[in-house]
């Protein structure tokens, strides 16, 4: 009986939610909810002396957690679109398999929505970040792997005609600096194959003190390690039980399908 | 001849009052209770005590009020707080000195400290009498001791008894600080007595050092390459210190402590942070915008707030992340807990908020020479905070 109670908690976080709106300073959902990414990568592996066994045991007197139920607890369950089928074969899968996430995975990612200050002016950028280690010293750090901006981008050109002409080579390039000055056009003077490296010209802008960071307005953590899917977590603030860092997303992906995902998504070569 | 007979029995009978007074004294804080002396040796006994970085706050054991007292370090001489850990102040260092005589690297051995602040090592068989058999650790013999030679025995399950006077049992326990620090239980039989004090604490001095725990090899938390601490000894200190700052958040906000305590709490409070350029970042759920402050403006700013009265309560639930190897060879990790913070002036309440807050606490480890040989220590300290307005 406790553990159906433990699992209607758990799982039908939505009745919950509504009771405690009302609510004002609520140990119970600050409890339940998965505070910190650390929390949901431990909630997910099922690891011993988590706080909410702890708390389960202390409140609901028992330890009979299933590693379903906890996997469920993990996703947003205000979303009404989930492909049920598709969550259970992923918890059946991770079960298994007996997956876990580690905090040094290469294939996990940090999605920043960030709001920069280009040369006074306010923009939006992404910004994707992943986890580094030090073989040597086992030190871990969070590297920046990309960012995506518009304004980053080289922008079309405003003539098409306007180019480096093909007899430029007779008179030793002689009009080039003519050419690279002419800064509405620059997509003309390069090879039509050519994608900038947003990454270096963001770099590039911070070393000139032209770009900085205002803020970051919201995390999405993408994962990608599970074989045969990939799925998302994020932050959902509110009063309940069924809050924090959650999966909003979750995908069947091959291989193939991660890796345009990499390119697509995470704006990663 | 004879006018000096009365004279020397009235000199004896006031060397035996004053001898049984001091034996009374020292048996009213024997055995098992948390007390503290202030600098005139008067006595206290503890409810509760929180060491800061400049200030101590005490609850008195028999206030049912349960008022919080507010002293600065320097007002005490000596404190058994909890029962295992004594406090005493030193001149020299301008600091108490914690020192953990039942811990679970010393928790083994009795030290009978004598009045000269030399320890023995020892498993005390009997007090009686004014003697203290024991069994000497170092030699595995039975030997005994006067009690009138020692300043105090502290007993490994945390129990004291005092033999001297409060004075000359804090500068005992002073002298005897190091060599108690540096006991390990697995070393009983080797020689105490040789100690390096040169600190090779690469924080500066002005960085806040607040206990000296070993690092011991065989208790590892969290994932692999982490120093060897216990991780229930970097959660409570890690929620000790964040418990810290809020008690000097109270107190710069409240308009009744004066400028210059508030002064004094704000530097207490930034002295618990790695470094100043810690960021206080403040955000709603309700807003867009990110406030960002570094720690001391925002401290300054919390000053302005004048509230009659601000009270801080906490969800009795916090979590404490993995710690994790930093590149700078620092270890990191999150506590986040809830609070609810009341404002009142005139007796009403006029503002309040819950907030979440993510705590970065960094551990930092040191390097201590101990008879030529390197211990690695550690204390923690915060970092970036994350404040999350929820209501």
């Amino acid at each position: 009986m406790r553990l159906i109670l433990i699992v209607v908690n758990l799982c039908i976080a939505l009745c919950a939610t509504a009771q405690n709106e009302i609510q004002y300073f609520s140990d119970e959902n600050f409890a339940f909810e998965v505070k910190q990414i650390d929390e949901f990568i431990e909630r997910f592996n099922n690891s011993e002396n988590t706080l909410i066994r702890q708390y389960i045991k202390d409140n609901y007197g028992t330890e009979e957690l299933s590693r379903e139920d906890i996997l469920k607890s993990l996703f947003n369950q205000k979303n009404e679109s989930w492909n049920l089928r598709d969550v259970d074969n992923f918890i059946e899968q991770i079960i298994n398999r007996d997956y876990t996430l580690k905090f040094d995975d290469k294939d996990w990612y940090a999605k920043l929505d960030c709001s920069v200050d280009y040369l006074g002016e306010e923009f939006s950028m992404t910004m994707i970040m992943n986890i580094e280690k030090n073989p040597k010293s086992q030190a871990k750090k969070w590297v920046i792997t990309s960012v995506d901006a518009q304004f980053l981008d080289i922008p079309e050109s405003s003539d098409k005609s306007k180019s480096i002409n093909p007899a430029s080579h007779g008179t030793n390039f002689i009009a080039l600096d003519r050419a690279l000055e002419d800064t509405s056009n620059m997509k003309n003077y390069v090879s039509s194959g050519f994608k900038p490296d947003q990454l270096t010209l963001f770099m590039s802008l911070l070393s000139c003190r032209k770009i900085s960071i205002k803020q970051v307005d919201r995390i999405q953590y993408h994962f990608l390690q599970i074989d045969g899917w990939a799925f998302s977590v994020k932050n959902f603030e509110r009063n309940s039980k069924n809050s924090g860092w959650l999966i909003g997303k979750l995908e069947r992906m091959d291989n193939y399908q991660k890796n345009e995902y990499k390119k697509s998504v995470l704006n990663l070569k | 001849m004879r006018s000096l007979t009365p004279a020397f029995s009235i000199q004896k009978i006031a060397y035996s009052i004053i001898a049984t007074c001091l034996m009374v004294s020292s048996q009213l804080f024997a055995q098992s209770d948390p007390v503290l002396f202030f600098e005139d040796s008067r006595p206290q006994k503890l409810k509760s005590m929180d060491i800061g970085s400049d200030f101590i706050k005490y609850q008195k054991m028999d206030d049912r009020i349960g008022t919080f007292y507010n002293i600065l370090k320097s007002d005490i001489m000596l404190a058994f707080y909890p029962l295992g850990i004594y406090y005493v102040y030193s001149e020299a260092e301008n600091d108490l000195i914690k020192v953990g005589y039942a811990s679970v690297a010393n928790n083994k051995i009795d030290k009978l400290v004598k009045k000269s602040g030399s320890v023995i090592a020892a498993e005390v068989i009997e007090v009686s009498m004014g003697n203290v058999k024991y069994k000497d650790l170092q030699t595995g013999k039975q030997l005994s001791v006067l009690t009138s030679e020692l300043a105090i025995i502290l007993y490994k399950d945390g129990k004291y008894q005092m033999y001297d006077a409060v004075e000359g049992v804090a500068k005992a326990l002073l002298k005897a600080s190091d060599i108690i620090n540096g006991m390990d239980n697995s070393i009983a039989g080797s020689d105490f007595t040789v100690v390096n004090n040169n600190n090779n604490n690469s924080t500066g001095d002005d960085m806040v050092i607040s206990d000296n725990v070993e690092i011991s090899d065989d208790n590892i938390i969290g994932e692999e390459g982490l120093p060897a601490v216990r991780k229930e000894e970097f959660e409570e200190k890690s929620l000790a210190k964040t418990k810290e700052l809020e008690d000097y958040l109270r107190l710069i906000a409240n308009k009744n402590t004066k400028f210059q305590k508030a002064n004094e709490a704000i530097d207490a409070a930034v002295k618990l942070f790695i470094d100043e350029d810690r960021v206080m970042e403040v955000s709603s759920k309700n807003r867009t915008t990110v406030k960002k402050y570094k720690i001391r403006t925002y401290f300054e700013k919390l000053k302005l707030l004048k509230y009659d009265d601000v009270r801080v309560s906490w969800s009795d639930i916090s979590y404490v992340s993995n710690i994790r190897k930093g590149e700078d060879g620092n270890y990191y990790g999150i506590v986040t807990l809830q609070q609810k913070f009341e404002g009142f002036i005139d007796g009403r309440l006029v503002y309040t908020d819950v907030t979440k807050k993510n705590m970065t606490v960094i551990l930092k480890t040191y390097d201590k020479y101990v008879v030529g040989e390197k211990q690695t220590l550690w204390d923690v300290y915060l970092g970036d905070i994350g404040v999350v307005q929820t209501e």
